[in-house]
This record gives structure tokens, C-alpha cells and sequence, in this order.
């Protein structure tokens, strides 16, 4: 089938083309501009590996065109609603099925201890078995075929084949698309469709498309309302906006200069365009898979603390950690002038040289615990510099007696929990302010490698059993010294 | 390449679509554990750290919902998949921030993403190994070990089961990377989780 020769759009995403043409119609004389009849599209799926003979092109009008988008977009919605599990075994090509068995993700990988991701997997293989939906045309769309026939069907992971119903061409009924192909034909569509919405000729009334004769007629109202709302124009700036009548439709037909697009008189029931975009839920049907236990029994709380936690905005005291930092290598302790100490961005990522461990271990034990000060390998000569800084730092001359035992309760916390990451090569320092009950109210980490690895030091959440209330009350703050050789450090900063 | 540039129009249909939902707790620990593991394969794919998370929250003026790492971290952790005790329920409001943060990342990386979906369907075609693909290869062995070492399941998934859940989402990513990706992604939270969408979503 040949196509109108005038081309309005063309989308050519890397794997496909897509062209929107039009006739132009003798309306175009006595309107003084554009007017199209006949929207086409040709669609041509550009595969290198294929030779040109078996290049597959189709084409047809704007009501299929307008199926195509649907039944694509709604498509693409299931594959990516359907919810990626471990356990989940959908080969990657259907054709190659028995060959996957041995790719690592082939279809072996079926869950069996229901170790799923949001859900077990068994389960979830149970009721909706993977290859029997994949294989299924029902799971394509909901209706085994869309409007016009054109429906899509899953075949493995990377591959769906597009069944192209009223659209099939002598050779060709269903096209093979590779999840590229599928994602730029999907993205075609969109635009497509994107483009459409903003064309207001979409709407207009049925009477316009009714008869050749009609529409001479209308052509000639179209000219008288397009010349007074040529004048509105100039009064009311709003006028070539869509959606306000149809007489005004057509004045912003001419100020897009896009043309009209007067559809084939036998597509009579016109629908605004965008159908890919206003489709139902494509999985009409949707799983309800429950839960793993754990999920559901997870106690919350961190809910009613919705904010205390997090320091939100960057304050003198609040030191952030995307702050502007320094090398997270320092060679020397790094000092902000003007703040406290420990608030220096990456001055906390190397921890080890910006405390003594004797005024460490003497601040953050417990009396019993005092005597460990003895392993004070790291620096000491920083010790004295460091203490004249004063900022947070405990009082170099207050004695073990003033600590709380939290502060050796949140050591044995960490001991149990601190795994260094092979990878870390830095010490990793927080400071973190507690409530009277005994919980984190807010964790600031100190330096970049802190902040980046917070989620593998075990660290509770704000809000989260952490130690005993504090029987004086108050909000007492303290560090936390993560090694990369698996020692943990916590002492008081302020009490 | 598209633009990522989201008109007003399209902002204003993204809020009627978030507008209204209210999923349940389960849903909620669906939604976020869903898009904990979308996060997880950008990092894994494209070296996407906190750091760029954080910047893109900027960009997208959500920084007072993802303020700082740690905000960054308790969302994340927020997942019922994650190690460790105690969530934070997240809210709806910061499910799509992670949504909008997540689709504007992959649409940063879209070649990237593109490229590894592309090695994948010819080493598929050749029967051969993801692996042998280098790109792909430390996608999975990337992904793979930041799974083991922070979900609580990590240890007792099969490698193979690991392999799987990457390339599948590997291959999501690519579909989220477009254009109306945010879309597809909160759709397809929605539509894995048993809530119907919002019935004004016709207006996207």
C-alpha cells in the first residue's frame, strides 16, 4: 500500500521508523491552508540482521494506528509490572529454552525455599506459574487480541512477538521484537501519541467527516469562523488554545500549521487520541501475593518519629554529609576553624588520627571498662594538639566516672554487628544523639565514606531499640569509630 | 534522545496520579522493596552511588524528602528485603520521590542501559553465557554481591536465582529509562501490589 506523499511526522528511534502522512485534500485551496484527509502511517522495523527483502514494514490508519499504541503501551505495562523475584524463571528466548537451562539464568533458577524478593517465590509460582503466563496470550493484554487484532505476546524475556492483526501484510502476521525493538517501538508510539494530545484537530465534531459534501461546506464555515477568530485573535490571546469550541479548534489548527486532519470518512466515531495513554491497567488481573512474614510482622517504629532523625537542613551543628569535602585521605587532621572539630567534612573519615584512644576509651567506657585504654595504638602524639581544640570533645580531665553505661552498651551493640566490607579501607565515624528512651534520635555521619556506608555498619534506625533509657535524662551524644579491621570505638561527646 | 525535561502538564497529570492512592502497609513494603531493587541495579549497571541519587533529588526538587545520605539510606532501608531490624514505613510521598529519582537516573544512563540489553539479546541469540560479555559481567557480579551483603535473603539466594532478578531487571530499567518511565514505574508498583491506579490517569 503506498502512502499519501505528504509526511507529517517522523519518529525514528534506532530500531524502527514510524511516519505519519496525510493526503492533502482540495479543501487545502479554500482554506488557505493545509487541510489532510486519509491519515496513514507506515511503520518499518529496521533490523540489520534481517536482509531488506525481510525487512517488515506496515501500514494502515489512524484507528489502527491508534490500536498499535494502545496495545504496545499496555503491553509494555505488564512486562514491567510483572514483578521481578529471584525465583522467577522465564527463559530469555523462548526458542533457546532447553539451551538456558545452562545460562545461569535459565530456567533452573526456580525458588524452592521462597526466598523471593517482595513475595515467595513458590508461591507466586503456584498460583500464576512464570512459564505458563509468559507462554500465555492471555497474559498479554487481558483480551487474547486488542482492537483491530494487533496484540502482543511474551516470548522469554527479550523477545515478544507482535501479532499484527488487521495490520498483517501478505508475508507477514506476526512480528518477532526483541526488547529493544519492543522499547523503541514503544517509545515511537508515545511520542506519537504525545504529539497527537497537543494536535487539537483530534476532536472535532463527527458532523465535519460525515460527507465529502459536508465537508465542502464545512470548509467554507471553517474559512468564514477562521477568519473572525483570525480577528478574536488579535483580541484575545487565549482564543488559538484547544478545547474551547470547535470553530476555535480550527483557528489553532492554522497556528500550529500542522494541517487538519480530516479522517477517512468511514472512521466516522472519532475518539480523542490518546488511547496508548489511557489505557486500563493492563494486568487486569492483579497478583496479590502476600507478603513474606517477616514483612508483615516488622514492627514500625520509626513512625512516630517522622522527622527527629534526620537533619534535614544544614546547620552550624548539623554538619552534611554531601557537603563540600575535603580528600577523604587526609594527611593531617582536618580542622575546620571556625566549627567544631568533628563538624570538618572528611575530617571524621579518618578518625583514627583525630582521637587518642587513652581519651577515647577513658571518655566512652564504663569504669569496668577503663582499663582497655591500654591498646592505644594510633597516634598519640595527636593528643595533646587535639585537645586544646576544646569544640565537643569531652573534658580531657574528666574521669571515666562521668560517662553512662550506654556508651558501652552502644560498643557491645556494634561488636556484635560491625562486619567490615572488604572493600572499606577508611574508619568510619558517627555521631549519634540519643533520647531519653534510650533510642537514636539522629545519626550524623562524619565524612563522606560514613555516610556511603552506613547501610553496612548495622546501625539502627532512628527510633529502634538501641540501649538502655538514660536515667538522668537529657540527650546525651556519642561516637561511634567503625575500623576497617573490625574494632569498634564509641565514647561520650556530650552528655 | 528524548527529552527528560517534564512539562508542567505532565507534572501536574504525575501529582493527579500519585493523588489519591492510598496503599495499605503491605503495599507500601511491596512498593519499597520494589524500588530498593531498582536502585540496586542502577548502582550495580552504572556505578550510581548516594552521591548522584542525592544530587538528582536536587535536581528534581526533592531534596526536602531525600535531604542527605542518611535520609537516602533509612528509604533504602526502609525495604523489608534489607538486613536488620525495624523499618521505617515509607510514605507515599516518598515512594515517588524514589520513583522520579530512580526513571531520571535511568535516563541519564540510557545508553548504558541500552548497551548491556543489547549484549544480552546477542549473547541470548548465541546461547551464550551473560557473563562472557564484560559490561554484563560486571553488572551481575556487582549486583549479585551488593544483594548478598545487604538483603536478608542474600546469603540463601542461588546465584542463578541473583543472575535472574538482575537481568530482569535490567531489562525494566530500559523500559523505565524512557521518556514516561516514571509512569511505567509507578504504574507497575501499583499494578504489582493489587492498587488500581488512579482513575484520572488518562490525562498522562
Amino acid at each position: 500500500m503506498s502512502l499519501p506523499n505528504s509526511v507529517l511526522r517522523r519518529y525514528t528511534p534506532p530500531t524502527c521508523t514510524l511516519e505519519i502522512a496525510a493526503k492533502g485534500s482540495p479543501l487545502s485551496r479554500w482554506a488557505g491552508r493545509p487541510v489532510l484527509k486519509q491519515l496513514r502511517f507506515q511503520l518499518s522495523f529496521d533490523d540489520p540482521r534481517l536482509p531488506p527483502e525481510e525487512q517488515v514494514q506496515i501500514t494502515g490508519d489512524r484507528t489502527q494506528l491508534e490500536a498499535l499504541c494502545e496495545a504496545v503501551e499496555r503491553y509494555v505495562q505488564t512486562v514491567v509490572g510483572n514483578a521481578p523475584t529471584p525465583g522467577q524463571a522465564v527463559p530469555l528466548l523462548v526458542e533457546s529454552f532447553d539451551q538456558l537451562e545452562s545460562l545461569p539464568d535459565g530456567a533452573s533458577g526456580r525458588a524452592e525455599n521462597g526466598i523471593a524478593v517482595t513475595y515467595p517465590a513458590n508461591e507466586y509460582a503456584n498460583e500464576n506459574p512464570v512459564n505458563e503466563s509468559y507462554g500465555d496470550e492471555n497474559y498479554a493484554d487481558g483480551n487474547s487480541t486488542g482492537v483491530a487484532g494487533i496484540h502482543l505476546k511474551p516470548k522469554g524475556l527479550l523477545s515478544h512477538d507482535l501479532c499484527l492483526g488487521e495490520l498483517s501484510t501478505g508475508e507477514s502476521t506476526v512480528v518477532r521484537l526483541s526488547a529493544l525493538q519492543l522499547f523503541d517501538l514503544a517509545n515511537a508510539l508515545d511520542e506519537y501519541s504525545a504529539e497527537a494530545i497537543a494536535l487539537p484537530t483530534l476532536n472535532r465534531p463527527t458532523w465535519f467527516n460525515a460527507t465529502p459534501a459536508w465537508a465542502k461546506v464545512a470548509a467554507v464555515l471553517v474559512l468564514a469562523v477562521g477568519v473572525s477568530t483570525a480577528i478574536v485573535r488579535f483580541v484575545d490571546p487565549y482564543a488559538g488554545q484547544p478545547a474551547i469550541t470547535a470553530a476555535n479548534e480550527d483557528t489553532s489548527e492554522t497556528a500550529t500549521t500542522e494541517g487538519i486532519f480530516n479522517e477517512d470518512p468511514q472512521n466516522t466515531a472519532l475518539e480523542p487520541l490518546p488511547s496508548g495513554k489511557d489505557a486500563s491497567p493492563p494486568n487486569s488481573q492483579p497478583l496479590d501475593i502476600p507478603l513474606p512474614p517477616s514483612a508483615e510482622t516488622l514492627p514500625s517504629p520509626g513512625t512516630g518519629l517522622p522527622s527527629v532523625g534526620v537533619p534535614r537542613t544544614p546547620t552550624p551543628n548539623a554538619p552534611v554529609p554531601s557537603a563540600p569535602r575535603t580528600p577523604t585521605n587526609l594527611p593531617d587532621v582536618a580542622i575546620a576553624p571556625s566549627q567544631q572539630r568533628s563538624d570538618a567534612p572528611g575530617a571524621g573519615s579518618n578518625p583514627s588520627q583525630l582521637q587518642t584512644p587513652a581519651e577515647s576509651e577513658a571518655a566512652g567506657a564504663p569504669p569496668n571498662a577503663a582499663r582497655s585504654s591500654g591498646q592505644s595504638d594510633t597516634l598519640p602524639s595527636l593528643s595533646a594538639p587535639l585537645s586544646q581544640e576544646g569544640g565537643d570533645r569531652p573534658d580531657p580531665t574528666s574521669t571515666a566516672f562521668d560517662t553512662i553505661p550506654q556508651v558501652a552498651e552502644a560498643r557491645t551493640f556494634f561488636q556484635e554487628r560491625w562486619q567490615p566490607p572488604e572493600s572499606l579501607e577508611q574508619t568510619l565515624e558517627y555521631r549519634l544523639q540519643l533520647g531519653a528512651d534510650g533510642t537514636i534520635q539522629r545519626i550524623i555521619p562524619l565524612g563522606r565514606a560514613a555516610g556511603d556506608y552506613i547501610d553496612r555498619t548495622g546501625m539502627p534506625l532512628p527510633g529502634e531499640p538501641f540501649v538502655s533509657p538514660i536515667e538522668t535524662g537529657g540527650s546525651p551524644q556519642i561516637r561511634i569509630v567503625l575500623d576497617p579491621n573490625g574494632r569498634v570505638q564509641t565514647f561520650l561527646e556530650s552528655p | 534522545m528524548p527529552s527528560t525535561v517534564k512539562s508542567p502538564r505532565s507534572n501536574a497529570a504525575w501529582e493527579e496520579l500519585t493523588s489519591g492512592i492510598q496503599p495499605d502497609p503491605a503495599q507500601l513494603d511491596n512498593i519499597k522493596a520494589q524500588l530498593d531493587l531498582v536502585l540496586l541495579a542502577l548502582e550495580a549497571l552504572a556505578g550510581i552511588g548516594s552521591e548522584a541519587m542525592l544530587r538528582t533529588a536536587a535536581e528534581l526538587n526533592l531534596a526536602d524528602v531525600v535531604a542527605d545520605r542518611v535520609s537516602l539510606w533509612r528509604l533504602r532501608q526502609s525495604s523489608p528485603l534489607r538486613k536488620g531490624q525495624g523499618r521505617k514505613r515509607l510514605d507515599i510521598e516518598e515512594a515517588r520521590s524514589l520513583v522520579l529519582i530512580a526513571c531520571h537516573l535511568a535516563n541519564q544512563h540510557q545508553e548504558l542501559i541500552r548497551r548491556a540489553v543489547g549484549l544480552l539479546e546477542q549473547l541470548a541469540e548465541q546461547n551464550r553465557e551473560p557473563h562472557q560479555a564484560a559490561l554484563l559481567g560486571d553488572y551481575l557480579d556487582n549486583f549479585s554481591n551488593a544483594y548478598q551483603e545487604r538483603m536478608e535473603d542474600g546469603e540463601n539466594t542461588l546465584p542463578d536465582q541473583l543472575t535472574h532478578l538482575a537481568l530482569k531487571l535490567l531489562i525494566d530499567l530500559l523500559f523505565y529509562s524512557a521518556p514516561n518511565g516514571s509512569r511505567r514505574l509507578w504504574m507497575a508498583l501499583l499494578d504489582r501490589t493489587g492498587i488500581a491506579p488512579h482513575p484520572s490517569e488518562s490525562d498522562l
